[in-house]
């Protein structure tokens, strides 16, 4: 098993020096740089040189990269051009405030999931099923700036009972309801983004099992429905399922960018979108590793809680 | 199954139920005072919504934008400020004399002034800031300020306060250096400093300002105190917060739910609220600003067809287009804004809306079937309704006009290079208060002239326009030097446009205070909240 796993990753190393390449060379190659959005008309050509210089685009595109490449390695986040702020004090308090938001409303979501969909599968074609799929279908179309935008106005202008800006009011940090005032609408956004493609997923996963020969050998046997459901069904339904957690690692990072930057959430969501639209590389390159990497490592859990609940892929494989 | 379905909704419930004993009030009705426990509608704070992080770096000589100046205002003082009409304001600076030869400015200042950590504050603090100006390994935004073609600026201490400052050269232009973004940094804090970008904020600022920066919050808030000791005069609120909402819409619904106190924005959205009702006002000023069209005269290089184009066009209706009330801007015939001291349109070509005469000039010119292309910022709204209403008024005489909108910063690079695909562009600027400022945009060679155009005359008459000190003489050479831009017929002035902010009623003390261009509150210290 641990020789599996450091193979993976070892193969995983160069492919994410690659990722950093390609994005560092899709960033030189746009026909301006940070440097020109902090231009003011007026500054002499000599005080231009020197900003670019002070930024290192004044050499080539790979004395750059390995400049940036040596410092990453060395330990150093470095500094973003456009705010001056070191990166990695910036990423230690945005993080978490992601975090906070995304784990509970991706679990809420897996878990809401997994329920509804192995309702919609197990009554394939009845009104439970038609009820449930055709939420998912709605929910699915629907964007969530609009739906964020919908509960900002009806619970936070009309009614006044959550709050609309941020993640704490300022100066209530340790208030839990205070929190929970400004949490909950962001979280439910989420919910919505989260469930109904998780939700079709289960039920197509559940309907392929029911369909399965197994079940229907459990039926001529006379088992009540439940055990059916639970004792056999329910274990091969998850398998896939579970792979798609291990998936999902990279979006507790990046999965909530429009929702944190409807509701000013002080996560990577916005920090990461300035960074772009600035041209801020290394703010942009530190984002895309770490990014990267979990994606990497959400592939190499997925396989590992495979071969955990299923054995027979361990022989496989 | 069931059970698994009402467990989760059970958990669901418990949870708004928990928000239900956090807040101290039930669900109030709508409008009511249920903000109550908000920051905002706290008797002792001001909230401020930005669009943009600073960043806490809280350092003039680095910081760029407006969230950064906005920021420096509050905690740091310059030597002295500008007013509209050109009249001097003094902090912490109290006089200056100017030499014989009209090249060295002594400055006499302030000796009862002392940083908010206790230190006094000397001139020593004054040279330390400016040199750090000086300094290229900082990259400084005000470099080209104090060192420019002609050499670099001479500072010399006279005594704990009084310094010189000589240039090497005589300009009356050279005094408004010494202004607007000249905060001064104490040099006890940054002198050990190597290097001013990874500066790391220790928690709190030190400075001269009126308000102390105490709290910062990435992405989230900078939370500033007030400053007992502000030389002008303590500050009336104890708390103001910079509120950091980057979502326009979100901003919209947070001022009138009582979330923030002060929101800048544009006519479009004061459109969509209900400002009575929410106890709002809307408040608009000349900021300086000058929206126009220009000509990349290097594609269009024929002056009858420049003409031709700007008499077809129609400010009027293009102003009533995108802004609907006069109430948010200003008429303006020349290059420079209309609150500008030298503003003089009186001598100036306005090139009023003339069909017959554009015709007229196109036929002079020979020219048929004038096919042009007009780039413009896409993010613009204002822009984009110009660009259609120009499409429409052009077809008019019988010219093409095709639009060619970029992304923000992409368009500005483009438009510094000379071989754009742009016959015509659409822009915005805001300059300084000397009419010199604007010479690297119409000067043969200056650094921004994105018309790239050369004419000796314009040129001259920059010159000539810093070679004299006397006030009349220079209003006599920048009213023949508006004339002169216009005649030339490279630029259009469309409109001058106003700042916007929507500022909650319980705030006062503006009349004092100011509302001045970039940094919206010129001197925080007067607020008062009821």
């Amino acid at each position: 098993m641990a020789k599996y796993i450091l193979k993976r990753i070892l193969i995983a190393i160069p492919l994410i020096f690659v990722i950093s390449i390609l994005c560092f060379m899709l960033m030189r190659a746009c026909p301006y740089d940070a440097v020109d959005a902090m231009i003011k008309p007026g500054m002499s050509q000599d005080a231009i040189a020197l900003m670019r210089a002070k930024y290192g685009y004044d050499r080539p595109a790979a004395v750059q990269y390995f400049a940036w490449l040596g410092s990453i390695l060395s330990g150093r986040m470095g500094y973003s051009i456009v705010s001056k702020q070191s990166i990695a004090l910036d990423l230690a308090t945005r993080i978490p405030n992601t975090l906070k938001l995304m784990l509970p409303s991706y679990l809420t979501a897996y878990v809401l999931a997994i329920v509804l969909g192995l309702i919609a599968g197990s009554h394939k074609g009845r009104r439970a099923d038609k009820i449930i799929d055709g939420l998912a279908s709605v929910g699915i179309a629907t964007p969530t700036f609009w739906v964020s935008m919908l509960m900002m106005y009806v619970f936070s202008y009309r009614l006044h009972v959550f709050l609309s800006v941020g993640m704490h009011t300022v100066g209530m940090e340790g208030d839990f309801g205070d929190f929970l005032r400004h949490f909950l609408m962001p979280y439910i956004v989420l919910i919505i983004a989260f469930t109904p493609d998780l939700v079709r997923y289960v039920r197509s996963s559940t309907i392929t099992q029911y369909s399965e020969d197994y079940v229907m050998v459990q039926r001529a046997f006379g088992a009540k429905k439940s055990e059916i459901m639970f004792h056999h069904v329910l274990k091969n339904v998850l398998l896939p399922v579970l792979t798609k957690l291990g998936m999902a690692l990279p979006m507790l990072i990046t999965g909530a960018i429009i929702t944190e930057t409807i509701f000013s959430w002080p996560g990577v969501g916005p920090y990461f979108v300035t960074a772009v639209s600035g041209l801020d590389y290394p703010v942009v390159m530190m984002i895309l590793l770490l990014s990267s990497t979990l994606v990497v490592l959400g592939n190499l859990l997925a396989d590992i809680l495979c071969c955990l609940t299923d054995p027979r892929i361990k022989d496989m494989g | 199954m069931k059970r698994i379905l009402s467990l989760v909704l059970a958990a669901m419930m418990a949870a708004t139920l928990l928000a239900g004993c956090g807040s101290k009030q039930a669900a109030g009705s709508a409008g009511s005072s249920a903000a109550a426990q908000t920051t905002a509608a706290k008797s002792d704070t001001f909230t401020y919504a930005i669009a943009g992080d600073p960043g806490s770096n809280c350092n003039p000589i680095i910081s760029t934008g407006r969230w950064g100046l906005m920021t420096s205002n509050m905690v740091y003082s310059p030597l002295f400020k500008l007013a509209a009409d050109g009249s001097i304001e003094w902090y912490l600076a109290k006089s200056y004399d100017l030499s014989e030869d009209k090249k060295t400015y002594t400055f006499h200042l302030r000796d009862d002034v002392k940083w908010s950590d206790g230190e006094k504050f000397t001139a020593d603090d004054v040279l330390f800031t400016i040199q750090s100006i000086m300094n290229p390994d900082n990259a400084s935004e005000m470099y080209s300020e104090f060192v420019t073609e002609a050499g670099s600026a001479q500072l010399a201490k006279v005594d704990d306060y009084t310094f010189s400052c000589t240039f090497p050269n005589a300009s009356p232009a050279y005094l408004e250096s010494f202004a607007y973004q000249l905060y001064i940094i104490p040099q006890h804090i940054f002198k050990d400093v190597k290097d001013f970008n990874t500066y790391e904020f220790p928690g709190t600022s030190v400075g001269t300002g009126p308000y102390v920066l105490t709290d910062y919050s990435a992405g989230s808030y900078l939370k500033f105190e007030a400053n007992p000791d502000y030389f002008m005069g303590a500050p009336k609120i104890q708390n103001i917060i910079y509120r950091i909402i980057t979502s326009q819409d979100t901003a919209m619904l947070a001022i009138q739910s009582g979330e923030v106190d002060a929101w800048a924005t544009t006519p479009d959205y004061i459109k969509q609220m209900d400002l009575e009702g929410s106890n709002l006002t809307a408040h608009s000023y000349n900021q300086g600003n000058v929206a126009y069209m220009a000509f990349n005269c290097k594609r269009v290089p024929d002056q009858k067809v420049r003409q031709a184009v700007m008499f077809a066009l129609d400010r009027e209706q293009m102003n009533t287009a995108v802004f609907q009330s006069k109430d948010y801007y200003s008429d303006v015939y020349t290059f420079l804004p209309p609150n500008n001291p030298y503003y003089d349109d009186s001598t100036a070509e306005k090139y009023n809306t003339d069909a017959e005469k554009s015709k007229a000039l196109l036929k002079e010119a020979g020219v048929t079937n004038l096919t042009l292309t007009l780039g413009y910022d896409s993010s613009d709204t204002m822009e984009e309704t110009q660009g259609l209403l120009m499409k429409e008024q052009l077809a008019a005489v019988g010219i093409t006009l095709n639009l060619s909108p970029m992304e923000s910063t992409a368009y500005y690079a483009a438009l510094k290079k000379s071989d754009n695909t742009f016959d015509m562009y659409l822009g915005g600027y805001i300059m300084g208060s000397d009419p010199n400022t604007y010479a690297s945009l119409y000067m043969s060679n200056g650094t921004s002239n994105w018309m790239y155009y050369s004419d000796a005359a314009i040129d001259d008459l920059f010159t000539k326009g810093i070679s004299t000190f006397d006030d009349a003489e220079r209003k006599t050479v920048y009213t023949e030097l508006q004339k002169a831009v216009q005649d030339y017929a490279c630029f259009y002035p469309i409109v001058s446009r106003n700042y916007v902010v929507v500022i909650n009623n319980r705030v006062g003390g503006l009349d004092q205070c100011k509302l001045v261009p970039i940094y919206v509150l010129g001197d925080p210290a007067y607020l008062t909240l009821s």
